[in-house]
Formats: structure tokens, C-alpha cells, sequence
């Protein structure tokens, strides 16, 4: 689809994150295109923050299905200068990319509007941290497992959860899970 | 130790009061790590959340039996911590275990704004 515009060149292709740093680290690229789930190797979020982290290094657009709080925060988090669903039209995929190209950012609609609700219910969103804790949760992850996973103490995972109950305004994992599921925050089971 | 890691988000002005406190902590904690953890990774985390704050400082060396005696200059170390946390109102907790790493976490609920306290 790109082949037909005539001011976008593909010039690399790839099937795995790490392969996706090592490109943009070695080839001149203006914007990358990263999806964020790659089976069991790096994801997309920590090969995004890789590639930013460099000097001249290329914007990275996410083009991905996945739309939950929990991805699109850690993107941008980790530097994503852009982030589209692959139900994108094409026109908004070729405006975006060489928006991305121009510095500029480039949002699709419905993520948009979540960050925009975000921050009209500072009070009750939760933080990154707390979707990252409650994305584990929703993996089946204990609050041992979870301390592992994300180099915090069990006592802080606590906290954490502590805080996403009154958010939410439940008193289970389950029904947290639940809660935010239903309201976007974490990916749903496919 | 071949990696380390901070993660924090920008301190506030409210807290300025206990950054030696918590700064000294991460010192101590992190000489432990050094010192008896024999640890590929250390972690140390600040965290801002809706009613206070939290310091961890995690590491996935060797671990130990926090009920059991330790060498006098960790177990001397320790207490030293905990006295600092508690004499500002905050609470210092150890989670550890042979070859499980240590998790060491300290936490403050945050200080009443001016107009709780009154003037």
C-alpha cells in the first residue's frame, strides 16, 4: 500500500523487535512502524524506548489492534511520537507517517479521546503503574510474582492495589480485573 | 552487579523535607546490595501515589532470612534505617529470603497540606 505513494519509501521489513532496533540503530530511516506484541521476544514498548533513546533516531509510529490503556501509555511513555489502529484508512496512515516524519503527532480518534478522559477524571484514572500492576493481575500473576516482574517490593504492590480498589471502587482482583477491562484500561483476552 | 536502574517521577516540593532521609536509605540499602547480595541487578524505585509516597530498593542477589542474625554492620545498617524512617512517621519493611533476592521498601503517607494544618 505504502509502494503506491510516491514521497514514502519501505526500506526495511522485519518480523521481531530486536531486529527492528538493530535496523534502526544501522540504516537511515526517517519513521519506523512498530506493532507492540511480537510472541515471546522483546516488545514493542521496550524496542520503541531502544530506538528513541538514540541520537538522531527515527520517530516510531505504533500501528497495532491493540488499543487498551496499558499499551498506549507505555508507548508514549517510551517515546512513540504516534500511535494508529490497523483499522486505520489509508489516507490516515500516509498523513500520519509523514506527519511522524515532520516532528508532528499523529493520534488515532479513540486514543485520543482516552487520553483526553484521562485527563478530565485526573482524580479517578489510574496511573500507569497501576494499569501496568493491574495488567499482571489480569495475566493471573500473584503479588509475588509481580514484585519479581517489576522490581518492587510486595508492599508496594499492595499499595498499588490498595489505591486501584478505591479508583475503581471494588474490593476484589477479580472484580478489579473486570472493572477495567470493561473500561478499556487492559487488554482484552483473545 | 552488572545493571542498575532507577525509575522516579519528579519530586515535589512537599517532600523536600525527606529526601535526606530517603536518600540515605537508598545509600545504605544499595551498600548492602554491594556489600552481601552478590547480585546481577538492583533496582531502586521512587514512587508517587495517591496517598503517599514509596522507596524501594530491590535487588536479585541471594537474599537472606530476615529473622535470622546478620553480619553487625548490615544488621547495624538496618536499624539505623528503620530509626531514621520512623522518626519521620514512615514505615521501613525487609522482604527477603535464601536465594530469593531482597526487596527493602520504605513509605511515607503524604505530610497535611498547609490549610489541614491550619496557620
Amino acid at each position: 500500500m505504502l509502494a503506491t505513494e510516491p514521497d514514502l519509501l519501505v526500506v526495511e521489513e522485519c518480523a521481531t523487535a530486536e531486529e527492528a532496533v538493530r535496523i534502526a540503530a544501522t540504516v537511515d530511516v526517517d519513521v519506523v512502524l512498530m506493532d507492540l506484541q511480537f510472541g515471546a521476544g522483546m516488545d514493542g514498548a521496550t524496542a520503541t524506548a531502544a530506538i528513541t533513546a538514540t541520537a538522531d533516531a527515527p520517530r516510531v509510529l505504533i500501528l497495532t489492534t491493540y488499543d487498551a490503556d496499558v499499551d498506549v501509555l507505555a508507548a508514549i511513555e517510551a517515546g512513540a511520537s504516534g500511535y494508529l489502529l490497523k483499522d486505520a484508512a489509508p489516507d490516515d496512515l500516509t498523513h500520519a507517517i509523514r506527519a511522524a516524519a515532520n516532528g508532528q503527532p499523529a493520534l488515532a480518534p479513540s486514543v485520543a479521546n482516552r487520553l483526553m478522559d484521562r485527563t478530565r477524571n485526573r482524580g479517578s484514572a489510574l496511573s500507569q503503574r497501576e494499569i501496568e500492576v493491574l495488567q499482571l493481575v489480569a495475566d493471573g500473576l500473584s503479588n509475588d510474582k509481580i514484585s519479581k516482574r517489576l522490581y518492587l517490593s510486595q508492599a508496594t504492590i499492595k499499595s498499588h492495589l490498595v489505591h486501584i480498589y478505591t479508583k475503581l471502587n471494588v474490593d476484589s482482583r477479580t472484580a478489579a480485573v473486570a472493572t477495567a477491562q470493561r473500561k478499556g484500561m487492559l487488554r482484552r483476552e483473545r | 552487579m552488572s545493571r542498575w536502574s532507577f525509575t522516579s517521577a519528579a519530586i515535589r516540593s512537599s517532600w523536600l523535607n525527606r529526601t535526606s532521609a530517603l536518600l540515605r536509605v537508598a545509600q545504605s540499602a544499595l551498600a548492602n546490595t554491594v556489600q552481601h547480595a552478590d547480585a546481577r541487578r538492583a533496582t531502586v524505585t521512587l514512587s508517587y501515589m495517591d496517598t503517599g509516597l514509596a522507596l524501594d530498593i530491590v535487588d536479585d542477589g541471594r537474599g537472606f532470612d530476615p529473622t535470622a542474625a546478620l553480619p553487625n554492620d548490615a544488621h547495624f545498617g538496618l536499624s539505623t534505617m528503620r530509626a531514621r524512617v520512623l522518626a519521620l512517621g514512615g514505615s521501613l519493611s525487609v522482604e527477603s529470603a535464601d536465594g530469593t533476592g531482597t526487596a527493602l521498601a520504605v513509605s511515607f503517607d503524604h505530610p497535611p497540606t498547609v490549610q489541614e494544618v491550619g496557620t
